[in-house]
C-alpha cells in the first residue's frame, strides 16, 4: 500500500475513533440526563461534564442492582440493635438484634455481649419474666414468639402468632402473652401454660406498641397507621383498650389528625398513658415546609381517670424533632424520655408540667395546643442527642439509667437518668465502619436533609413501606392528588411516580426532590448514591400472608388467577388484549411500567394517564388508585370502573370478583416470578 | 553534573511551592478585621443600616488580638471610605461597602486577603452596603432608593461575586438591611417599613431566592435593633438593641433560632457606654465593639460567658467597629434550592385559619379579605365559611391583606407588606405575623373552589428594579 494510501487509512480510522469515541460520551451525558436530570446543583456543576465527574457511571450500575455481585462490597452485617428490655434484677440487658436474627444478652456488670440466641426473622420486641429466667421474643418476619430459657440461652420454644408481631407484655400472672401483631391489625393472648394463642382480637390498623397498666387491670395497644376515615378527611389512629380481666377489648380510642403512633408507657400510678405520634399534614397544600406545613410531631397523652385525650407537640417554632418512636417513663413518675429516630434526640419531658399544661387546656387557658409550636417549651426540659436511629428504649427497674437502642450505630447508648449525661455506649459488635448501604440506610431514616429537619423518608415511608396518605403535592393546590407509594422491592419497576416522571431513583430522590419536597440543600452526589443504593437493593416485602409457604395457590386464588389472565368475558366475547388485566400487570412485578388511562383521573387531575403501579404485596398498601380514594381492591371495579376502563370486569359475578381479589392478595415478591 | 542538576530541579520546585504558599497565604485564623472610623466622627447608636453610609475615612483594618499595635494591617488603604467586612466562608475574602474617592456612592468590593486585590462588584447610582457571602458563593447587600410617593428605603439584591446576575431580592417599601446568614441557609436582615408609616425594626428571613419572606423576630417594645444579628455556633442569634425605655441604654439580646420567642435573654446592658456591633466566636465568647462612656472610644472587647467585657485594642484616636473575627466557621449554612420559574409571572397564597379563631368566630359570614396593594385595594372578596382563601396574584407586588366586616370595619389586618417571587406558594396559619402555629390538617374550603386571580399585576416600583447600569463597572480588579 502506498504511503498516502496508508495516511488515508490512518486518517480516516483516527476519525471514526474520535466520532466514536465522542459520540460514545455525548450518549453517555444524555443518558446521564434522562436518568439523574438535576441531580447535582450549584454553580460548580452546572456542566454536564461536571455532573458526570460527580456521579459516575459505576454509582448507577453496581449497587443499585439488587442482589448484584458488586453489592456484597457495599454492604457490612451489622446487629442492629431495636427493642430492650432489663432484668428484674438489672444486671442484664436484652436486645433484639433486627438485622442479625439475634438476641443479645448483655451482662451490665461489665458490659459484655455474654449470649448471641438466633430466633427468627426480623426479631422486634422482647419481655423478660419476672424471676429474670424466661425472655419473650417477637420474630416479625416469622409471625411467631420466642420463648428464650435465659440460663441456658436456647430458644425452648416458638409460638406462632399472628402476622408481624410487633409489641408484647406480659400479664401481671405472667401467664398470658398479649402480643401486637402489625400485619394482620390484631393481638394474640398467648397462654404461656400451654404454649400456644388463645385468643385473637382485632385492634387498629398496624398495632405496634402494647403496654399493661401498673395495676394489670388493662392492656393499651397504639396503632401505627389510621384506620380508614372518609376520603380527603384526617387520618385518626386507635388505641384499643383491652381488659385483661375478661380479655376483651373494652374500648377504642381514637388520636384525630393522628398517626404512627409506636410505642406507650404508663405513669407508674397509672392515671396517664403517654403514647409517640406523627401529626402529618397531607390534607393541607404543601405550599411550604416553614412553620410546621408539612408534618410535626407530638406526646399523645391519654387520662385514664378522665377519658381525655391531648395531644401535645414536641416541636419548636424553627426547629422540628422527626418520628418519634418510643417513650419510656421514670419509676418515680416524675420524666419521661421520648427517642426521635428521625432527629437523633431524645426529649426529656418534666411530667409535672404536662399535668399543669393539661389543666391550662382543660379550663381553656391554652387553645388550640397541638398545633402550637412554642408549646413544648413548656414540658421539654432538655433534648439530648443520641447516635443514629434511636428506637426502643428501656429504664433500669431502680430508675438510674436509660437504654437506648442506637439502631443505625449499632450500640446501646447508657444515660444516666439524673445527671442526663451519658456513661458509657455498649457496642454490638457489628462492623467498625459504616458500608455505603448502611450510609444509604441513615440517610433514608435522618431528618436532617429536611429544611429544619421535619422529616425524613421514613416519616411517609414507615418501615420502608407507605404511610397510607395523600398528599396535596402540585403547584395549585387540590390538584393531582398523590398517593404514596411503598418503596418496597422497587428494583425493576421503574419509572416513579404517578405519572411516571422520574425514569430513576436517582432523579426521584435528586435536585426536585430537593427543591420541592425537602426544600434545603440536595443530597452531595456520594450521598445520593448511598440512599439511592439503599433504596434500590435492600428494602424487602414481609413475607406475604395471603401465600402459602409452598407458594401453593388455595383454590379461590387459582380461580382468580384464571379470572387475571383471561381472555373472555362470561358470555363468551373476546377481551381486547388491552383490556386484560395481565396486559397490564404481568409478572414478575405485575406492571408493564406504562402509563394508561384507565378512567380513574378526575377534574382536580391534570393527567387522564397513571403508571401502572406494581402488584407485590399489594394488599398491604391501600387505600388505592393514585390519589387513594379507592380503601379496599373491592372499590377498584365496584365503585371506580363504570366503564370497564380499569380492565374488563363488569360482567364478573359477585364470586368471581372475590377470588380475583383473593389472588391479587396473594401476589408477593417479584422473585417468585422471576 | 547530574547531581548538580537534580538539587537544581529540586531547589527550583521547592521555590514554586513555597512561593505558591506565599502568594495563596490568607490572614491566619485569629485575626480580627474591623471597620476603623477616626475619632472625631461621631458614631451615635443608630448607626446601623443606611445610617452608617454617613462614615468618612473609615478604614477596614485587621490586627492579631495579643499584639494588636504591631500587627495592625490596612487593608483597603486605596479607598477613600471602606465598611463593613463580611467574611467569605473560606475565610480567604471579605466583600465590604466603600467609596473609592471621596465624592463617589457607597459600592460593593471584593477584597482578596491572600494577595489584598480587590473587585468591584457593583457599580451604579445608588448606595449599596452591608454585603455579605451567601451559602453558594454569591454576594447579598442592600442598596438604596428614593420614591417621591413611598419615600426613601432600601432593598436587598443578590449578586454573583464577579457582580453579574444581579437580582432583587425584596419587593416592599421597607429598609432592608444588614443581612447575615442562618444555619438554614435563609438570610436574616434587619427591616424596617417606611410606608404608610415608619415602622419599627424587625428581624425579618427569606430564603436568597427572595421567596418566603417572613418576620423570624419581633423584638420587645420599646427596643430598636442597633445591630446585626449574628449566630452562633450553639445557634443563639444576638443582636444589639437600644432599650428607649431604660435611658436609651444599649443592650445586646440573644435568643434562640429553634425557639426565638420564648428564649429571650438580655445577654449584657451598658451602665455607661454603648454597644455597637458583634461577632460570636466558636468558644461561646462574644468579640464586641463597645464604647465604656461617651468620653472613650469604640473599642474591641472581648465578653465572655459570665458577661465580663475584657478589652482587646482601644485606641483614642479611632473608633474600632464592626468586628469579624477568621476561625473556622460555626456551621456550614445550607445551599437552599430555587424553585422559582420566571415563565410564572404570578405566585399563589393559601391562608388557613387557626381553630381557636374559627370558634371565636362562629362564622365568617359576610365579611371579606381585601387585597391591598401601594396605591390602594387591588381586590376584594367574601372569605370562606372556615376563614380560609386562595388566591393568585403578580410576582413582586407588594400587597398587605386584611379582612373586613359588613361594615367594612377591619377587623384583621392588615398583615405587613409581603411580596411573591415567580413560582412561588406561600401558607400562612392565622393572623398573627410570629406563625407561631401549624396549620390543622383540614382541606381548607377554598381550595375547593378555583383561585382567586387578584387583579393589578403591580410592576416593580420603589426604583428597585434589576437594574443593569448597577453591572457596569463590576467585576474587573484593580490595584
Amino acid at each position: 500500500m502506498k504511503i498516502s494510501n496508508r495516511l488515508i487509512v490512518l486518517l480516516i480510522l483516527g476519525l471514526l475513533i474520535f466520532l466514536m469515541g465522542y459520540r460514545g460520551y455525548r450518549w453517555s451525558l444524555d443518558h446521564y440526563e434522562y436518568m439523574t436530570i438535576g441531580v447535582v446543583t450549584g454553580d460548580i456543576l452546572n456542566n454536564r461534564e461536571a455532573k458526570i465527574a460527580a456521579v459516575k457511571c459505576l454509582s448507577c450500575h453496581t449497587y443499585t442492582q439488587k442482589d448484584g455481585f458488586l453489592l456484597q462490597f457495599a454492604k457490612k452485617d451489622y446487629s442492629s440493635p431495636y427493642n430492650l428490655a432489663v432484668s428484674p434484677d438489672n444486671r442484664k440487658l436484652f436486645v433484639t438484634g433486627q438485622e442479625s436474627g439475634v438476641v443479645y444478652i448483655i451482662d451490665l456488670t461489665n458490659n459484655q455481649i455474654i449470649s448471641r440466641i438466633s430466633v427468627g426473622d426480623l426479631p422486634h420486641s422482647v419481655a423478660v419474666s419476672r424471676d429474670g429466667r424466661k425472655a419473650y421474643v417477637t420474630n416479625q418476619w416469622s409471625n411467631s414468639v420466642s420463648v428464650i430459657d435465659v440460663e441456658n440461652g436456647l430458644v425452648e420454644n416458638t409460638i406462632e402468632a399472628g402476622g408481624g408481631p410487633s409489641g408484647l407484655v406480659l400479664d401481671q400472672n405472667e401467664e398470658f402473652l398479649y402480643v401486637a401483631n402489625t400485619y394482620t391489625s390484631d393481638i394474640s393472648v398467648i397462654d404461656l401454660n400451654r404454649g400456644v394463642e388463645s385468643k385473637r382480637l382485632r385492634a387498629g390498623n398496624y398495632p405496634t406498641g402494647i403496654k399493661i397498666s401498673p395495676d394489670g387491670r388493662h392492656v393499651l395497644a397504639v396503632s401505627q397507621r389510621s384506620v380508614l376515615v372518609e376520603y380527603r378527611e384526617p387520618p385518626k389512629t386507635e388505641i384499643t383498650v383491652i381488659n385483661t380481666g375478661t380479655q376483651r377489648v373494652q374500648q377504642r380510642k381514637y388520636f384525630e389528625e393522628a398517626h404512627i403512633m409506636e410505642k406507650v408507657d404508663f405513669t407508674p400510678t397509672g392515671d396517664l398513658a403517654f403514647t409517640t405520634l406523627v401529626r402529618p399534614r397531607n390534607l393541607v397544600p404543601a405550599v411550604q415546609v416553614e412553620n410546621g406545613w408539612m408534618m410535626t410531631f407530638a406526646l399523645g397523652v391519654i387520662s385514664l381517670e378522665t377519658g381525655k385525650m391531648y395531644q401535645l407537640p414536641l416541636d419548636e417554632p424553627n426547629t422540628f424533632y422527626a418520628d418519634p418512636y418510643d417513650v419510656r417513663i421514670t419509676p418515680d413518675g416524675k420524666q419521661a424520655f421520648i427517642s426521635h429516630s428521625g432527629g437523633d434526640y431524645i426529649s426529656v419531658v418534666n411530667i409535672d408540667n404536662v399535668r399543669e399544661v393539661m389543666r391550662h387546656i382543660d379550663d381553656g387557658l391554652i387553645l388550640n395546643a397541638e398545633n402550637d409550636l412554642t408549646l413544648s417549651d413548656e414540658y421539654i426540659t432538655k433534648r439530648i442527642a443520641t447516635g443514629s436511629n434511636p428506637k426502643g428504649m428501656e429504664i433500669s427497674p431502680d430508675g438510674s439509667y436509660l437504654f437506648i437502642a442506637e439502631r443505625l450505630s449499632d450500640q446501646i447508648a447508657v444515660l444516666n437518668t439524673r445527671t442526663l449525661e451519658y456513661e458509657k455506649s455498649i457496642h454490638m459488635k457489628g462492623a467498625d465502619q459504616y458500608s455505603l448501604l448502611r450510609k444509604g440506610e441513615q440517610l433514608f431514616n435522618n431528618s436532617g436533609r429536611t429544611f429544619q429537619n421535619q422529616y425524613s423518608c421514613y416519616s411517609c415511608h414507615p418501615d420502608n413501606h407507605e404511610d397510607g396518605l395523600t398528599y396535596d403535592m402540585d403547584f395549585y393546590p387540590g390538584e393531582d392528588l398523590s398517593n404514596v407509594q411503598t418503596l418496597r422491592e422497587l428494583a425493576g419497576t421503574s419509572p416513579f411516580k404517578w405519572n411516571g416522571n422520574n425514569v430513576s431513583i436517582y432523579m426521584q430522590c435528586g435536585m426536585r426532590f430537593s427543591t420541592f419536597v425537602t426544600r434545603t440543600e440536595a443530597f452531595s452526589p456520594d450521598d445520593l448514591n448511598a440512599l439511592v443504593g439503599y433504596i434500590t437493593s435492600q428494602i424487602s416485602h414481609p413475607p406475604n400472608l395471603y401465600r402459602s409457604e409452598t407458594g401453593e395457590l388455595t383454590e379461590a386464588q387459582r380461580r382468580g388467577k384464571e379470572i387475571f389472565e383471561r381472555t373472555r368475558t362470561n358470555d363468551g366475547r373476546v377481551i381486547e388484549v388491552r383490556d386484560q388485566c395481565i396486559t397490564c400487570h404481568p409478572p414478575p412485578n405485575f406492571t408493564d411500567r406504562l402509563k394508561h388511562d384507565v378512567g380513574t383521573a378526575t377534574d382536580r387531575d391534570n393527567h387522564t394517564e397513571f403508571l401502572t403501579p406494581h402488584l407485590n404485596n399489594i394488599y398491604e398498601s391501600p387505600p388505592y388508585l393514585h390519589d387513594g380514594r379507592a380503601n379496599t381492591l373491592e372499590e377498584l371495579w365496584t365503585v371506580y370502573n363504570d366503564d370497564d376502563l380499569h380492565g374488563v370486569a363488569n360482567d364478573m359475578t359477585k364470586d368471581q370478583l372475590n377470588d380475583l381479589i383473593e389472588y391479587l392478595l396473594s401476589i408477593g415478591s417479584a422473585k417468585y416470578y422471576n | 553534573m547530574k547531581k548538580t542538576g537534580i538539587i537544581v530541579v529540586v531547589f527550583v520546585l521547592s521555590l514554586v511551592y513555597i512561593s505558591g504558599i506565599l502568594v495563596n497565604r490568607s490572614l491566619p485564623d485569629g485575626h480580627i478585621i474591623i471597620t476603623r472610623v477616626p475619632a472625631d466622627k461621631n458614631i451615635n447608636l443608630s448607626i446601623s443600616g443606611v445610617e452608617k453610609l454617613g462614615l468618612e475615612n473609615a478604614q477596614i483594618v485587621s490586627f492579631y488580638p495579643n499584639k494588636p499595635e504591631s500587627s495592625l494591617n490596612i487593608l483597603t488603604a486605596n479607598f477613600a471610605s471602606a465598611i463593613s467586612p463580611e467574611l467569605s466562608p473560606d475565610n480567604r475574602h471579605i466583600v465590604f461597602s466603600a467609596k473609592k474617592e471621596p465624592g463617589d456612592n457607597w459600592q460593593i468590593w471584593l477584597l482578596n486577603l491572600s494577595n489584598s486585590r480587590t473587585a468591584q462588584i457593583t457599580g451604579n447610582s445608588r448606595n449599596c452596603f452591608d454585603p455579605v457571602f451567601l451559602p453558594d458563593e454569591r454576594i447579598a447587600f442592600s442598596c438604596t432608593w428614593e420614591h417621591e410617593r413611598y419615600g426613601s428605603g432600601s432593598t436587598l439584591y443578590t449578586a454573583r461575586s464577579d457582580g453579574s446576575n444581579l437580582k432583587p431580592i425584596t419587593f416592599h417599601p421597607h429598609a432592608d438591611h444588614s443581612g447575615t446568614i442562618l444555619h438554614d441557609g435563609r438570610i436574616l436582615m434587619v427591616s424596617n417599613q417606611v410606608y404608610p408609616e415608619t415602622g419599627i425594626s424587625k428581624l425579618l428571613a427569606l430564603r436568597p431566592d427572595g421567596t418566603n419572606t417572613g418576620l423570624f423576630y419581633q423584638i420587645p417594645d420599646g427596643f430598636e435593633i442597633l445591630s446585626k444579628a449574628r449566630e452562633n455556633k450553639e445557634n443563639h442569634i444576638f443582636f444589639t438593641a437600644v432599650n428607649q425605655q431604660n435611658g436609651n441604654r444599649s443592650t445586646l439580646i440573644r435568643f434562640s433560632y429553634n425557639n426565638p420567642y420564648n428564649s429571650k435573654q438580655i445577654v449584657y446592658t451598658s451602665e455607661a457606654g454603648n454597644i455597637h456591633s458583634l461577632y460570636p466566636e466558636n468558644s461561646g465568647d462574644l468579640f464586641i465593639s463597645y464604647q465604656k462612656n461617651t468620653e472613650e472610644t469604640y473599642g474591641i472587647y472581648r465578653l465572655d460567658q459570665q458577661g465580663m467585657a475584657k478589652p482587646i485594642y482601644i485606641d483614642s484616636d479611632y473608633h474600632f467597629l464592626e468586628p469579624a473575627f477568621i476561625e473556622a466557621k460555626p456551621f456550614t449554612p445550607r445551599k437552599l434550592p430555587s424553585a422559582l420559574r420566571e415563565a410564572r409571572n404570578f405566585g399563589i397564597v393559601v391562608f388557613v385559619e387557626t381553630p381557636q379563631a374559627l370558634m371565636a368566630s362562629g362564622s365568617f359570614a359576610g365579611e371579606k379579605i381585601q387585597v391591598v396593594g401601594l396605591d390602594g385595594i387591588l381586590d376584594e372578596f367574601p372569605v370562606m365559611s372556615d376563614g380560609s382563601f386562595y388566591v393568585r396574584m403578580g410576582a413582586r407586588t407588594p400587597v398587605r391583606f386584611q379582612r373586613v366586616n359588613s361594615q367594612n370595619e377591619i377587623v384583621e389586618g392588615p398583615t405587613s407588606w409581603l411580596w411573591l417571587m415567580t413560582g412561588e406558594r406561600r401558607g400562612f396559619t392565622g393572623w398573627d405575623e410570629k406563625q407561631l402555629t401549624a396549620p390543622a390538617n383540614r382541606v381548607p374550603e377554598a381550595i375547593n373552589h378555583p383561585y382567586r386571580d387578584v387583579p393589578g399585576f403591580e410592576t416593580p416600583v420603589l426604583g428597585i428594579q434589576a437594574d443593569e447600569k448597577m453591572l457596569s463597572e463590576a467585576g474587573h480588579e484593580n490595584q
